[in-house]
């Protein structure tokens, strides 16, 4: 089901770039951006379960190639593709493709529609090779799924300037098929009826920039979403978040920036009892912060606490801390990255150590740096 | 009633003072100092890149979105060189900005030809986006400001007109005392950090030599370093030019090993004291570098 609906979105995606090449043509207009991001790892983990049994393993890991192509499509509109090919096999994932209507609407309004990361707290927008600390955090992996949430839907967005500051306010409804993977970790033989349509569910989220100084700015951002994410139990699910980011830029050799991100969810589970089907709702929270320092161009490091409650299991912790280097040898266009991660669960009885050595690297139109 | 009553007041007084002068962001200090000049107390004028603040690269911030959201007319450096002003734009979502590209009428110097790419370091492929450091682009800019201004605000046409008018011939005047004043400089060979100044070079006579990066937007490496102390000893070079954003680190490594001199160039309006418009930014470029001969 889910390789299915990725196939189905990467088709979207050629057809819709069929088109516009088609366009593009009859109008002589010049082809898309195309950048392409390489992310190579070599993973070192050691594993050390309660019963003191352990193992060490060393691996090689394409964790992702993509390929982002975006293109402004008339003077208000533009359009954004990002592929991610995990791996060397055929795992082929439509992060995104969306188009916006940039300007023209009332309200200052940005209308999105397509797949997106869904602007639920500040890390679930930034596709992952934009983090130093590498894993996606575990609030993230337990409540909204292990690849973030991607919302397919449509996305209303709007900035109003106080003073200085910019207000900034969203709101998205999009299809539960989102959680389906949850619900599938959630119930084992519990079958969804693929037909069904899956339940529209909504989010929203609003934030304060401020320009503190000229070299510091933060922002502060609230967000919740829910609604039913299984038509078959009609299961819900309710998430809060609140998100903060700091950031200090003096010059262009140094920076820094601290995020924090914490999350609240209350979902309705399913459990399957030899014969009966009966639902309890999981209370969890979770909190993720990093904290990193650019101190010349080429070097920067820094710290993460990544902590959360299962978000379908009650009364399960893990609770993982760790470290991270990052080298830019020549400039921004390649990017060597260093971590090390300690993971603990007392429920899932186990104590990880992980060394990551990452290479990554972006070819194409130069990134622009947003906050 | 009365918070609608407020807030109506509010608005209104916001949307009165809209249309009292034009609301102008620009790209870079320089754009913005001469857009103050044409369009006088008709236009209100701020720049999103501070005068210190290397112009390849700005962040994109929401608080630069709501800026260029109030504003009219948005006045970028175009070639490349401000790409980022592309995302504040159109995070902006004004629909009735006028976008205007300074660079539209300069003749550009050093456009590659035949293929580029990163092997060449960041170079951009409309050639060198540093224009504004000639003086006599300074009157092209100042033309094509005059015209996106009688354009958004055609009432004040003929103070627009009159302000461009004036500003030439003030650059006239100034010229003068610069030429004057560079005959101390001209001829001399220098280093510079970037390929920031083939149009001062150009309008003055100062021949630049090398840069301290090997390649536009690349860190020094000990190797270039090395070509770079040699050349200045061989063709006794006596002054390396640094931006006020780059590390004074290895210019001064340079300056210790070749027996140069280092000199801070300010590329830009406020990016040194006393360099507070587009004319006092020349005279500081020329007086350092004539006090550093
Ligand atoms: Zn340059």
């Amino acid at each position: 089901m889910h390789a299915m609906r990725r196939i189905t979105a990467l088709h979207a995606a050629v057809v819709w770039f069929g088109i516009s090449a088609h366009q593009a043509a009859a109008q002589t207009l010049s082809n898309p951006d195309l950048s392409l991001v390489g992310d190579f790892r070599v993973v070192g983990r050691s594993q050390e379960a309660a019963d003191s049994t352990g193992e060490r393993e060393l691996s090689f890991v394409f964790e992702e190639l993509e390929l982002d192509f975006n293109a402004y499509l008339n003077p208000y509109m533009r359009a954004d593709v990002f592929i991610g090919i995990h791996g060397t096999g055929p795992d082929v994932d439509v992060e995104e493709a969306v188009m916006t209507v940039l300007r023209g609407l009332p309200a200052a309004l940005q209308l999105s529609v397509g797949q997106y990361l869904l602007d639920f707290g500040k890390i679930n927008t930034q596709h992952s090779h934009q983090w130093s600390w590498m894993d996606r955090p575990l609030m993230h992996r337990t409540m909204l799924g292990d690849e973030g949430l991607k919302a397919l839907g449509a996305r209303l967005t709007t900035l109003i300037p106080i003073g200085d500051s910019a207000l900034g306010l969203s709101a998205s409804a999009f299809s539960g098929s989102a959680f389906e993977a949850h619900e599938h970790a959630v119930a084992e033989g519990h079958e969804s009826n693929e037909d069904a349509p899956a339940e529209i569910m909504g989010s929203a989220r609003v934030s304060v920039f401020r320009q503190i100084s000229d070299l510091w700015s933060a922002e502060l951002g609230a967000s919740y979403l829910g609604g039913d994410y299984d038509p078959t139990e009609s299961l819900s699910t309710h998430i809060a978040a609140v998100d903060w980011k700091l950031r200090w830029r003096p010059d262009s050799y140094r920076a820094f920036s601290w995020v924090l991100e914490t999350m609240r969810s209350e979902r309705e589970v399913a459990s399957v009892d030899s014969l009966a089907t009966s639902i309890h709702t999981v209370d969890a929270w979770g909190a993720f912060t990093s904290a990193e320092l650019q101190w010349t161009k080429r070097w920067s490091a820094g710290a993460l606490f990544d902590w959360t409650q299962d978000a379908t299991v009650a009364d399960a912790e893990t609770t993982a801390i760790g470290g991270f280097l990052d080298f830019w040898p020549v400039e921004e266009t390649a990017r060597i990255g260093l971590v090390y991660r300690h993971e603990t669960s007392d429920r899932y009885n186990f104590d990880n150590d992980t060394v990551t050595l990452q290479f990554l690297w972006g070819m194409g139109p130069h990134k622009v740096h947003a906050f | 009633m009365k918070p609608f009553t407020a807030i109506f007041w509010l608005l209104f007084s916001l949307a009165a003072n809209a249309n009292a002068k034009v609301n102008v962001v620009t790209s870079t200090t320089d754009l913005a100092s001469i857009a103050r000049m044409i369009g006088g107390d008709n236009v209100d004028v701020t720049s999103i890149a501070r005068g210190t603040a290397d112009p390849h690269f700005v962040e994109v911030l929401p608080s630069y979105m709501v800026r260029v959201q109030k504003a009219k007319v948005y006045l970028k450096l175009g070639m490349d060189i401000d790409r980022w002003a592309a995302p504040i734009i159109d995070g902006s979502r004004n629909g009735k900005l006028v976008v205007v590209d300074c660079s539209q009428n300069i003749a550009p110097l050093e456009v590659p030809t035949g293929k580029i790419d990163a092997s060449m370091g960041d170079v951009h492929p409309h050639g060198n986006p540093h224009y504004w450091l000639d003086p006599d682009n300074g009157a092209i800019i100042a033309s094509t400001i005059a015209d996106a201004l009688t354009g958004v605000d055609p009432a004040h046409a003929a103070a627009y007109a009159a302000n461009l008018a004036s500003f030439k011939s003030q650059l006239e005047t100034h010229k003068a005392a610069w030429q004057q004043k560079s005959e101390a400089i001209r001829g001399i060979k220098i280093v510079t950090y970037h390929n920031s100044w083939p149009y001062f070079a150009r309008a003055f006579g100062v021949e630049v030599e090398d840069f301290v990066e090997p390649l536009p937007g690349i860190e020094p490496t000990p190797s270039h370093t090395a070509h770079v102390i040699e050349l200045i000893k061989t063709h006794q070079i006596q002054i390396i030019g640094v931006e006020p954003y780059f590390s004074m680190r290895t210019p001064e490594t340079i300056a210790r090993e070749s027996g140069a001199k280092v000199v801070q160039l300010p590329p830009s309006v406020d990016g040194a004291p006393g360099a507070q418009d587009y004319f006092s930014l020349f005279d500081v470029i020329i007086d350092r570098l004539a006090a550093a001969r």
